[in-house]
């Protein structure tokens, strides 16, 4: 069975991105149609509440500034279709508040620091930091057990500790703008399992549960990039007779869930050549917490896809027994991610892509959409910026 | 202490993902055979020294096995395929205190009744009415005087009917044993080692009182095979038969039909140039696809005969002498194949000497009465008793059958016994005239006989009487008085939640906490090897597996006190409720698996969804059949390859 629709775009992708730019445009009037290859959204799983990869970037002070928690609210605040409240340690004193609501938590940050050059730039961008030794640094990493550590000889590593680190909630606040969107658009516009898409003169044919859709498009469609719709855009670029960009390097999070006596509270370790965590914060209203949990993330430059799993279990289990002190632990569970690193992204002739650029030209055209995967903050920045594209109707070149 | 891990690399990995003594299975062993003919790499990975951990797949193809030996090492296997072969669930569906001490699966209930450890009385339920069920629920009637009730909870529950079902629905029945179809409603303790169950059938609702429930399943249709996601080379196996070949003959040709087809699928995406033996694999992969379709096909649609009374019907007697061929009186006794369907089982055709069973161009077995000696081979071949030999001579006033007899007691010659219909219904008395041999066997239980005896019956009978049953059944020992009381040497004295016990010395501690009743819902032994980590119970002060602790003179054991059972909760590791989980699929905010079960939190919990996985895709699929069936597809067709598959402890020996 064929159906046709016609609509003025098509976003296609796995995950937050296009639905943030599907609201944005939605609200101007814009008729849009999601397509998601997967049975589900969310499923990649791409969507983080902090740039894990901020020590790699190549100005580190600057990714830091960009965590402050009200810098973050701003971008956050008003793509989200209701409350986002802000956790801090004054949040109880605070009127109304939606404990169920998304939120951006106020965190500590401490890291292992080796780079001379650190303390320079941070005063350049007048980032307040402490730098912190031994045992008062150590405490800070939740779930440490002080009857293992030395007291003796201390741990002679200099920690620095920022205290206006943020993250978001990237749960609920996905899932807000999923529910937002099905009510909005119904679920004709949202096509889920959307199989063997194909660019056709007019504007694409796929399949969904088991019936074929021909969409008809005015402004275009709209690839947002992901490892996942990596083969999508393969496939589109060798229609391209040029190929005239690079594939971009690929980043990859090991993702322990460590099972932990205490109420640890989803406080989240980084294990990385710089030895980092978000420590908790006092009054926090999160009633909900069942298990007790420590997340360790071990992120990885230049990977591929074929890595071998568990490759950084030895070093996490020396940071659980060095350093936290426990003499076993048990894994709860084991996930791995992959980003696409942009930064590493070129098409020849321009070295600096756009956010969104087109592989065809017909039927408004076909455009890949990068930064389309990370922390909510580069993504929501990403939706903004496509979205006022898409509404100016611009050429993007 | 580092860990260190150690690496490999095949083409195909088939492992196990519960220890077992009967690894590599027979299965498993023709896949590997066949996979490897054809150049490939081939590990097979299972055992009682391997532990499975679990699978990470690749984003592209294959992925990486994760598995500990016996020595605590790590290996990492990388592979282009990987089969996990799994044994089917057993755990029920949900139902309020559908997570109870009560419940344990089939496969638990055997060992511990081998070990004389579990009482069943009264009424002893099994849930799901597979051919395993029927067959355990016969064999505790049988040779332990302990009659079963059958409960079968799926509506559609036709589908999921497996070669001979029929046949051992009947000899459950003919034993007394009572099939009931209907939904659970509760299951609330009464008494400690007794419980009430309340189901809803046709009549209304019955409230049975039990001493346990046996979660056998499947619970719904469930495929031999799936892979997940599509194309993704990674394959969940589930394999029916774990014993030998005459406890379970038609699990053991369904598993080496899929053996097969698994093998050449496998083959055909991993070899693109498999040469010259390509006919050779096209033709194993089209036999075996063509004789599990003959399996399927048998499960959509069985064969049941029509019955007017308690007497077949003249339409289906006649259907039934013409397969034969049967035509008249004859003279020396005449093989009755009663197996009207078209299943793969060939133990008859291969047993004959005479070659005399020949498959028809139905694909049903017939007769060649020519060749037919009657040897009785078939009668005692077929595993379940389709076979009788029949003789009726003409001015003779009565008819003589053989049959098999497979019991607890022996049969005599000339003794009187009660003659049954297929359905188990008496049909009136008679005398065994002769009886051929008497052999002891063993199987999972006990000991019992197996004899092919000879009953004389009047003619109009012997289209009718197809079985039978001792008389006097009634005085037949009971199982818990069979068991003698053991010796002050035998026993221990240890210390129980600070009170002294005296207790079998040297029984596993998980045996005697079923014999005392303590047990607990996490203690049902669900994984059978101690890998699931759910059973620890404190012994002199350090945290143990009851599954693996052997009792010894002065031991402290120290249990928490009984959980609180909340009947509400579908998830107890996470404390989820039912009502929240049909709440957010009513919303129809998800249509996958892996979506459901992120956003939940269910199958997230301390037992890696090995308590609550058939529940919560009971729920799932009962709650969306009506109105999205590709989200019942979803779910059937899903495995959870979240890592790792249980709890991994590391830096901690077992």
């Amino acid at each position: 069975m064929n159906t046709a629709i016609e609509t003025d775009i098509v976003l296609i992708g796995t995950g937050l991105a296009p639905l943030l730019v599907a609201k944005k445009i939605s609200e101007e009037g814009l008729r849009v149609i999601i397509l998601n290859p997967d049975d589900d959204f969310f499923l990649e799983n791409q969507e983080l509440g902090f740039d894990p990869f901020l020590f790699s970037s190549p100005n580190f002070a600057q990714t830091i500034i960009e965590h402050d928690p009200e810098n973050i609210l701003q971008v956050v605040r008003p793509n989200f279709p209701g409350a986002v409240e802000y956790w801090s340690d004054q949040t109880q004193f605070a009127g109304f508040f939606d404990p169920t609501a998304p939120h951006v938590r106020l965190r500590n940050l401490i890291f292992s620091n080796n780079s001379e050059l650190l303390p320079l730039q941070f005063s350049e961008k007048n980032v307040h930091f402490q730098v912190m030794q031994g045992a008062s640094a150590v405490a800070r990493f939740p779930g440490i057990n002080f009857e293992k550590y030395n007291f003796t000889t201390p741990d002679p590593q200099e920690y620095f500790l920022l205290s206006r680190f943020s993250d978001v909630d990237a749960h609920r606040y996905r899932y807000g703008i999923l529910e937002f969107l099905q009510d909005k658009l119904g679920d004709e516009c949202i096509l889920l399992s959307a199989k063997n898409i194909e660019i056709i003169p007019d504007g694409l044919r796929f399949q969904s549960n088991q019936k074929t859709y021909t969409v008809e498009t005015q402004l275009g469609s709209y690839f947002f990039w992901t490892p996942k719709s990596n083969s999508i855009i393969q496939n589109i670029q060798k229609m391209i007779s040029q190929k005239n960009f690079s594939t971009p390097s690929i980043q990859q999070i090991e993702k322990y869930f460590i099972l932990s006596k205490e109420n640890l509270d989803h406080t989240t370790i980084v294990n990385d050549k710089n030895l980092w965590c978000l420590s908790s914060i006092t009054g926090q209203p999160d009633q909900s917490k069942k298990e007790n949990v420590l997340e360790i993330l071990v992120t990885q430059e230049n990977a591929t896809f074929n890595e071998k799993p568990l490759q950084s279990l030895n070093e996490v289990d020396a940071f659980i027994r060095g350093k936290l002190g426990w003499s076993k632990f048990k894994i709860r569970n084991y996930t791995r991610h992959y980003f696409y690193n942009w930064d590493s992204f070129t098409r020849t002739g321009n070295s600096s892509p756009d956010i969104c650029f087109p592989l065809l030209q017909h039927a408004g055209g076909v455009y890949a959409v990068l930064n389309s995967s990370g922390s909510i903050y580069q993504i929501s920045n990403m939706a903004s910026t496509v979205s006022k594209l898409i509404l100016a109707n611009q050429q993007i070149f | 202490m580092s860990l260190t891990i150690r690496d490999g690399i095949f083409d195909v990995v088939v492992v196990s993902a519960s220890r077992n003594q009967n690894w590599p299975f027979h299965s498993v062993r023709q896949f590997s055979k066949l996979v490897s003919s054809y150049g490939l790499t081939v590990g097979l990975f299972g055992g009682e020294d391997i532990r499975f951990i679990g699978v990470i797949p690749n984003q592209t193809t294959g992925g990486f096995l994760i598995i500990e030996d016996s020595q605590k090492r790590i290996h990492r296997i990388e592979s282009r395929a990987i089969i996990k072969v799994e044994n089917p669930s057993e755990m029920p569906q949900y139902f309020e205190g559908f997570y109870s001490s009560a419940i344990i699966p089939l496969s638990a209930a055997i060992s511990l009744l081998q070990s004389n450890s579990l009482n069943l009385q009264p009424n002893p339920i099994i849930l799901g009415s597979s051919n395993r069920a029927f067959r355990f629920a016969t064999q505790l009637k049988q040779q332990l005087g302990i009659a079963a009730i059958v409960i079968e909870t799926y509506k559609g529950w036709s589908s999921k009917k497996y070669n001979s079902w029929e046949v051992s629905k009947r000899q459950f029945e003919q034993n007394g044993g009572r099939f009931i179809e209907g939904q659970i409603l509760s299951l609330t303790e009464k008494s400690p080692q007794l419980w009430i169950l309340k189901i809803r059938d046709n009549h209304g609702v019955q409230i049975i009182e039990t001493g346990r429930v046996i979660g056998s399943g499947p619970y719904f249709p469930e495929k031999q095979w799936i892979e997940f996601p599509d194309g993704s080379l990674l394959f969940e196996w589930k394999i029916f038969s774990l014993h030998s070949r005459t406890e379970n003959v038609e699990g053991w040709i369904l598993d080496e039909d899929s053996a097969n087809f698994l093998a050449a699928k496998v083959v055909k995406m991993l070899s693109h140039n498999v040469g010259p033996s390509k006919d050779k694999l096209d033709s194993i992969h089209r036999r075996a696809r063509t004789r599990l379709k003959i399996a399927e096909a048998h499960q959509s649609d069985p064969y049941t005969p029509v019955y007017q009374g308690k007497w077949l019907a003249n339409w289906e007697k006649r259907k039934i002498q013409e397969h034969q061929n049967y035509t008249n009186y004859q003279t020396s006794f005449f093989p009755v194949i009663e197996c009207f369907e078209r299943i793969t089982c060939q133990e008859c055709v291969t047993t004959c000497p005479e070659e005399a069973i020949i498959i028809n161009a139905q694909k049903l077995k017939t007769i060649n009465s020519d060749k037919c000696t009657s040897c009785n081979l078939c009668v005692s071949a077929c595993p379940t008793q389709s076979i009788q030999l029949l003789k009726q001579v003409e001015n003779l006033s009565y008819a003589q059958l053989r049959l098999s007899w497979r019991g607890l007691e022996e049969v005599h010659k000339n003794e009187a016994i009660h003659t049954l219909n297929r359905r188990g219904e008496f049909l009136g008395t008679a005398r065994v005239s002769n009886m051929h041999y008497s052999e002891l066997r063993t199987d999972q239980l006990h000991p019992y006989f197996e004899q092919i005896i000879e009953i004389e019956v009047p003619h109009h009978l012997a289209w009718e009487v197809r079985s039978i049953k001792k008389q006097k059944q009634e005085k037949a020992v009971a199982h818990t008085e069979l068991k003698a009381p053991l010796s002050a040497s035998e026993m221990v004295e240890v210390y129980f939640n600070q009170t002294k016990r005296l207790v079998k010395n040297g029984a596993l501690l998980i045996q005697v906490l079923f014999e005392m009743g303590y047990n607990r819902p996490e203690d049902s032994l669900l994984c059978k090897d101690g890998t699931c980590n759910l059973c620890e119970v404190t012994v002199d002060g350090i945290n143990q597996l009851a599954c693996s602790v052997k009792i010894r003179k002065g031991m402290v054991i120290k249990l928490d006190s009984q959980k609180n059972e909340s009947g509400q909760y579908i998830c107890h590791c996470q404390k989820i409720t039912a009502q929240s989980a049909v709440n957010h699929l009513s919303e129809k905010r998800t249509r996958s698996p892996e979506s459901f079960t992120q956003q939940t939190g269910l199958m997230k919990g301390k037992c890696h969804g090995l308590n609550c996985k058939n529940a919560v895709t009971g729920l799932c699929i009962s709650q969306n059949a009506m109105s999205e069936p590709s989200i019942t597809q979803n779910w059937s067709n899903w495995i959870d390859w979240s890592f790792p598959k249980l709890d991994w402890n590391i830096g901690k020996k077992n």
